[in-house]
């Protein structure tokens, strides 16, 4: 049985026993010629492709943080929008007449124009636009810089000037007048003569 | 610069002679291989040096994790048995058709294939094409010349007894088709 098997065996070597044509190898290295091995050398096509990839991504990494980093970009411009400017000084420590100008250099500032640029530049402009600390009318600055140079040199005293609780009148609100909504009544609407189609 | 430059130009030019210089003595040694692995499985010289050809061109792109010889000639054994069994798929639908077509004309005598046709041998290579895949390469391998079970355990990268019971099996099943 074994020899049978090995006789079978035989008979396939033999039925397999061809040699490749003389212009096999002739025909296989040309080719081979026009197709590159990959990775020999440093040109090989995959590791072209590789720098090539890791170039267009450094590109667009370097966009994205140019971008995102930038003073007008959306993060920073929303931690500036949601930092209010805080005068530094308060209305205890202003006279009344600065006060009033305060307000009133607020109240005379132009409302933004609402135009159709986009949301990024609208940022940038909060960014580039920033309100004072501090609002005094350009005639009592001079008075104003004076004021903190005598507190900084300690020849003024702020807290002298500071009034009380008890000098605080609490005026009482007014009570809310009441409201009446008067009952809304729906007429029903006339039936034409036909009746309904 | 220059200097460096021509360094540089000279490293490549000897790395790609080198590489060039490998994959010649790979195709030499493995010419006769991967032509009878193809020919086992599509029975034509002509189809098995196509297939041969196709199997060494893509071996060469992928040179660079190829370069052992073992590796090298264990791929290649894998691929073209793999591009001779699609090969053979394909051209199986398309003979076919081409048979229907055929039967109108008069048969041409060509001595290859009078001598592939002969009875013994025709059953024997349709007992071949009945076996499973996994026992067929194994089969094929050890029937090409000077091939032992260490070799054919190398060249398909499983333990030398899976050839051995494999080998075993592919030859009772052959003995059983031919009974």
């Amino acid at each position: 049985m074994t020899d049978e098997r090995d006789e079978m065996l035989d008979e396939l070597r033999a039925a397999m026993n061809i040699e490749p044509s003389p212009e096999f190898e002739a025909r296989v290295r040309l080719a081979t010629r026009e197709s590159r091995p990959r990775g020999a050398g440093w040109i090989g096509h995959r590791r072209a492709w590789i720098w090539g990839a890791v170039a267009g991504g450094a590109v667009v990494a370097a966009v994205m943080a140019v971008v995102l980093l930038r003073p007008g970009s959306t993060g920073a411009a929303s931690a500036v929008a949601t930092a209010q400017p805080q005068p530094v000084a308060t209305s205890a420590t202003l006279p009344r007449s600065m006060q009033q100008a305060a307000v009133a250099t607020r109240l005379e500032r132009k409302l933004p124009v609402v135009t159709r640029r986009t949301a990024r530049a609208a940022s940038a402009d909060r960014v580039t636009r920033r309100e004072p600390d501090v609002l005094v009318p350009p005639d009592q600055a001079v008075a104003l810089a004076r004021l903190l140079k005598g507190v900084s040199d300690g020849r003024v005293m702020i807290g002298a000037t500071r009034s009380t609780d008890e000098d605080v009148t609490i005026v009482p609100l007014p009570e809310p007048a009441p409201v009446t909504v008067k009952d809304v009544r729906i007429e029903p609407l006339p039936v034409p003569a036909g009746g309904a189609s | 610069m220059d200097g460096y430059a021509e360094r540089l130009v000279g490293r490549l030019v000897t790395a790609d002679e080198e590489t060039a210089r490998e994959f010649e003595s790979r195709l030499v040694e493995s010419s006769t291989l991967a032509v009878r692995v193809a020919y086992s499985v599509v029975r034509n010289r002509s189809d098995a040096e196509d297939i041969a050809q196709d199997a060494f061109v893509r071996a060469h792109r992928a040179f660079a994790r190829l370069r052992e010889r073992d590796r090298f000639r264990a791929w290649l054994v894998r691929m073209t048995f793999r591009i001779a069994l699609d090969w053979k798929r394909g051209h199986r639908r398309r003979d076919a058709r081409e048979d229907a077509v055929a039967r109108l004309r008069p048969p041409i005598v060509d001595a290859e294939r009078e001598l592939i046709d002969s009875d013994r041998s025709m059953r024997l290579w349709t007992a071949i094409d009945a076996l499973p895949e996994k026992l067929r390469v194994v089969i094929v391998l050890a029937a090409i010349e000077g091939h032992g079970m260490k070799d054919v355990a190398a060249l398909l990268g499983i333990p030398e007894g899976t050839v051995k019971s494999r080998l075993f099996d592919a030859k009772r099943r052959l003995q059983e088709r031919l009974r």
